[in-house]
């Protein structure tokens, strides 16, 4: 292997699982399709589930690929020791490059085929898309080094991309409504204005890796730490810890550490805000409103999901880009305290940047614009509260294993596959199991000449599930709210064996639902206990009534299965018969069959069985069921 | 007459990452008001051995004590009686060194203002930079500000020199480590771990040494100095062969013989005497010399 494969194999292996992940979002809808949409329908996700993840892939995952090939770098604090390798700086930029244009196009591509069969959109509306990855990917590498990390990166360059997509809109708005320009050359020259900025993005990117500085045990001054520094010193002075208010200062910690989020969803108030500023001045054209209304409910759902996975998450990945959960854990302060806040900050911003800042966001574009469009828009189902708080519940029990939003989620897919996946199995073993276990009760019964009326549903003890679904989920996620806090004092675990560990347990739970389900819809089965008895009533009636006899004497009449046999062995049998004339209801039921026939069994354990069944005069099979005593 | 609790009790501590062993039944036991040295190869244990004390990792069994406390299970009031210096220092980037300080100060009951202000002015640092200014000694400078103003009865320091320069190191270890103790003479415990055993030398009062998680040796300093000595021969010609079995290690290097022993040295100064040699010396050994001679004499086993 040459050391430039060996490099870029290094920089494939890096972005392997995210890149993963972020194909099966893309492939999501043809996932879907290839099934028949039946594995959506089993787990009653909303219906338009599919198309969230799907653009969570590309407008969310495609980014992020983008940002991993320095990313990690910076994560793993190894991009000193790379550069100071006996390689050119740009070798390194082209390596990197490759890997990262290879994942972006193969993931574009895989949308693209998606996107055809499932969400057909416009030509300019899938140019528009394409645009948008051409220069987030390009773009991609700068913002990382200007970020420090993945993270910041990507809220950067998504910050970027907003602010860029709202000018873009505003502008061609304007134009479309004064006509200053016609309006294919104002997009081909947006086109043009678009690519020079990718170019330029791409060409600075290079320029910060070759000029790059180490700052040697410096950790260096964070972009996101601007942030304290631009607000008013009065409110600034409110997020400054102080000697006697502990709890407070942790408070405070966790809003600090959430900082990525915040300017996340600063950048989305200013976007979204664009976008409905600027369906006032697009002219009244079905097309172009449409248009802004896609954008509107594409740009919230994007965020939406991205903002609660970094409401989880974030806290985490930054004390771990940071390395102080260690000496934090060491404070005289109850672990149970720090993750009391942890969570309920985390749920907290969730239920802000999710639901109050976009809710209050459109009450007031609805006061100050038409509020028509608006209600257009509000009409989509957004999530509501308690699936925001569901989600973020699952997403924060994801990040406190991972402890990284990139790990985090793609914990959330992997773990949501896994639990669905043994949903499934579970279903189909317990399908394949019933029957094995009726059969063996029932093997245990002709063994030991047990009666076979003494239960019906062998695993009738079962709890039906259905009944208490409610009380089994709020019981489901408070154990995994309380199991939080146990993982919460792990120290960050690398494998995959142990990250996915904690999940056994919520493995095991579905299987155990999965298969009590299952049980209690299976109807079939366990009849098949009552066949010993008709068995012998079929064998008996072609026999003389009112004489004993043995199994061997009703096995020369009828052909008797082995279980019967095994069951009648030894016994001593002999039939009574009487008239039954049926009256009434009876004859409608009955028809014109009229002989009654008494069974006695009395078998060599001292157990008697008594049976009173209905038979035709001619043998044939009988009209009902019997019933039957034991003792 | 009522026995004194040790600050420090292990007894049999074991713990594994996955299926790699880092203690193995181990016991250590310190008493209050000692400086006790926890000396070993990287990858030794010790680290190991200082989270499971910090309930940072729960042992897979053994006991462990901090104040006659369980860690797992009375962890507030064991902590509130400790501060840790770990190895690898890190703090909030955004915060400056006086946020970070009062953002500590908040989590305990007693912070000496006094002691902070002359170890901020002895370890030059300017209070309003950032935490992400600051170099990595100077985050251990904070570190070890941070662990000193509470004057907690117990100190754990985890490599606590690494980083600093030599004169800080020093005036940290005979300054401030020694003010620390002085404070309350007799009742503050230091639990240190550190690969420049020279410099703590003349604070150490008993060591551990650990080896791939097992105690090798455990001395009061005092008597491992005067156990451990080290015997320089010059013979006129080439060293004769005598019997050195008691021997640590054996160094010959031309008419020179260098024996170190543990106990047993003036039967084996008597043997080399007998062989006429043109000179003889005895002396102790340093701590660092006894951990070099105990690790790869077991090395060599």
């Amino acid at each position: 292997m040459t050391a430039v494969s060996a490099r870029t194999l290094k920089e494939a292996r890096a972005v392997l699982y995210p890149w993963a992940g972020v194909i099966l979002l893309c492939a999501f809808p043809l996932l879907g399709r290839i099934h028949g949409y039946q594995a959506v329908a089993i787990i009653s996700v909303p219906d338009d589930l599919t198309a969230i993840l799907f653009r969570l892939g590309v407008f969310g995952g495609i980014p992020l690929l983008a940002c991993l090939a320095y990313g990690n770098e910076l994560r793993y604090r190894t991009l000193d020791l790379l550069l100071s390798q006996p390689v050119n700086r740009l070798k390194i930029w082209r390596e990197k490059g490759i890997v990262t244009v290879v994942a972006v196009l193969t993931s574009l591509l895989i949308a693209t085929l998606a996107s055809r069969s499932h969400f057909p959109l416009s030509l300019q509306m899938n140019a528009d898309v394409l645009l948008f990855l051409i220069v987030v990917s390009c773009s991609a590498s700068f913002w990382t080094l200007v970020g420090k990390s993945t993270l910041g990166g990507f809220v950067l360059n998504i910050g970027a991309m907003v602010l860029l997509i709202s000018m873009k809109t505003t502008l061609l708005a304007v134009n479309s409504k004064s006509g200053y320009i016609r309006p294919s050359i104002a997009i081909a020259a947006m086109w043009v204005v678009a690519l020079v900025y990718s170019g330029f993005m791409l060409w600075l990117g290079r320029w910060m890796l070759v000029r790059r500085q180490s700052n040697g045990d410096v950790m260096g001054p964070d972009v996101m730490g601007a942030i304290p520094g631009l607000l008013p010193v009065r409110i600034a002075s409110l997020f400054r810890c102080r000697p006697n208010q502990r709890i407070l200062n942790l408070i405070r910690k966790e809003v600090q550490l959430l900082r990525p989020l915040w300017l996340f969803m600063t950048l989305y108030v200013i976007g979204w805000s664009a976008l409905a500023v600027s369906s006032l001045i697009v002219p009244d054209v079905e097309d172009k409103q449409r248009a802004i209304y896609v954008g509107l409910v594409g740009v919230r759902a994007t965020y939406t999901i991205i903002a609660l996975m970094m409401a989880a998450s974030v806290a985490y990945s930054e004390e771990r880009v940071y390395g102080v959960q260690l000496w934090h854990l060491v404070l005289p302060i109850s672990i149970r305290t720090q993750w009391l806040i942890r969570v309920v900050s985390a749920m907290t911003a969730a239920v802000l940047c999710t639901i109050a800042v976009p809710t209050m966001l459109m009450a007031l574009a609805r006061v100050v614009l038409h509020p028509e469009f608006m209600n257009r828009v509000e009409s989509l189902r957004m999530l509501d509260a308690i699936s925001v708080l569901i989600f973020s519940l699952c997403a924060f029990w994801c990040a406190t294993v991972a402890r990284d939003m990139i790990r985090t989620s793609g914990l959330m897919f992997v773990a949501g596959g896994m639990l669905f996946v043994t949903f499934q199995v579970s279903v189909w073993l317990t399908e394949q199991l019933i029957p094995g276990i009726a059969q063996i009760r029932w093997l245990v019964i002709s063994r030991f000449q047990l009666n076979p009326g003494t239960s019906g549903n062998p695993l009738g003890w079962f709890p039906d599930p259905s009944r208490y679904l409610g009380w089994l989920l709020i019981a489901f996620f408070a154990v995994m709210i309380l199991h939080t806090y146990t993982l919460f004092r792990r120290l960050p675990q690398e494998s995959v064996l142990k990250l996915l560990r904690p999940l056994v347990p919520y493995l095991a739970l579905i299987a155990l639902l999965a298969s009590s389900f299952t049980v209690q819809g299976w109807k079939k089965g366990w009849g098949e206990t009552w066949e010993l008895f008709n068995d012998t009533e079929t064998a008996i009636v072609e026999l003389p009534p009112d004489r004993p006899y043995k199994v061997e004497d009703l096995a020369g009449v009828a052909s008797l299965p082995d279980r019967t046999r095994q069951w009648l062995r030894d016994a001593s049998m002999i039939l009574a018969v009487s008239d039954f004339r049926p009256t009434g209801m009876q004859k409608t039921l009955f028809g014109e069959w009229r002989n009654e026939g008494t069974l006695t069994i009395r078998f060599q354990s001292g157990m008697a069985c008594k049976a009173t069944f209905l038979f035709s005069p001619d043998k044939s099979p009988k009209v009902m069921g019997s019933s039957w005593t034991c003792n | 007459m009522s026995r004194v609790t040790p600050a420090i009790q292990v007894e049999n501590l074991k713990y594994a990452y996955g299926r790699a062993d880092a203690v193995h039944d181990l016991n250590l036991t310190v008493q209050p008001g000692r400086c006790y040295g926890l000396f070993g190869r990287n990858g030794a244990g010790k680290t190991t051995t200082m989270k499971c004390l910090l309930n940072l990792l729960r042992p897979r069994s053994g006991m462990v004590r901090v104040f006659g406390l369980d860690p797992s299970k009375q962890e507030v009031a064991v902590k509130q009686r400790l501060a840790y210096v770990p190895d690898q220092v890190a703090f909030y980037p955004w915060m400056s060194i006086r946020e970070t300080l009062d953002y500590l100060a908040s989590f305990r009951t007693n912070w000496n203002r006094r002691i902070e202000a002359d170890l901020i002015e002895r370890f030059r640092l300017d209070p309003s930079v950032r935490a992400d200014s600051l170099s990595k000694g100077q985050r251990t400078q904070l570190a070890l500000i941070a662990a000193i103003c509470p004057e907690t009865d117990l100190l754990i320091l985890d490599e606590p020199t690494s980083g600093l320069d030599p004169i800080v190191r020093r005036e940290f270890i005979e300054t401030v480590i020694g003010a620390y103790q002085d404070g309350n003479p007799g009742n503050r415990t230091i639990l240190v771990s550190t690969h420049l055993i020279s410099e703590f030398e003349g604070l150490i009062d008993e060591f551990t040494i650990v080896d791939h998680g097992r105690n090798v040796l455990t001395l009061d300093a005092d008597l491992a100095r005067e156990s451990y000595k080290k015997i320089r021969v010059r013979f006129a010609d080439t060293p004769p062969e005598v019997d050195l079995r008691e021997a640590l290690q054996v160094r010959r290097e031309g008419r020179e013989l260098e024996v170190i022993a543990n106990g047993g040295s003036a039967e084996l100064q008597h043997r080399l005497q007998e062989t006429r040699p043109e000179s003889l010396t005895v002396e102790s050994l340093t701590l660092e010399e006894i951990f070099v001679a105990t690790v790869k004499s077991r090395e060599a086993q």
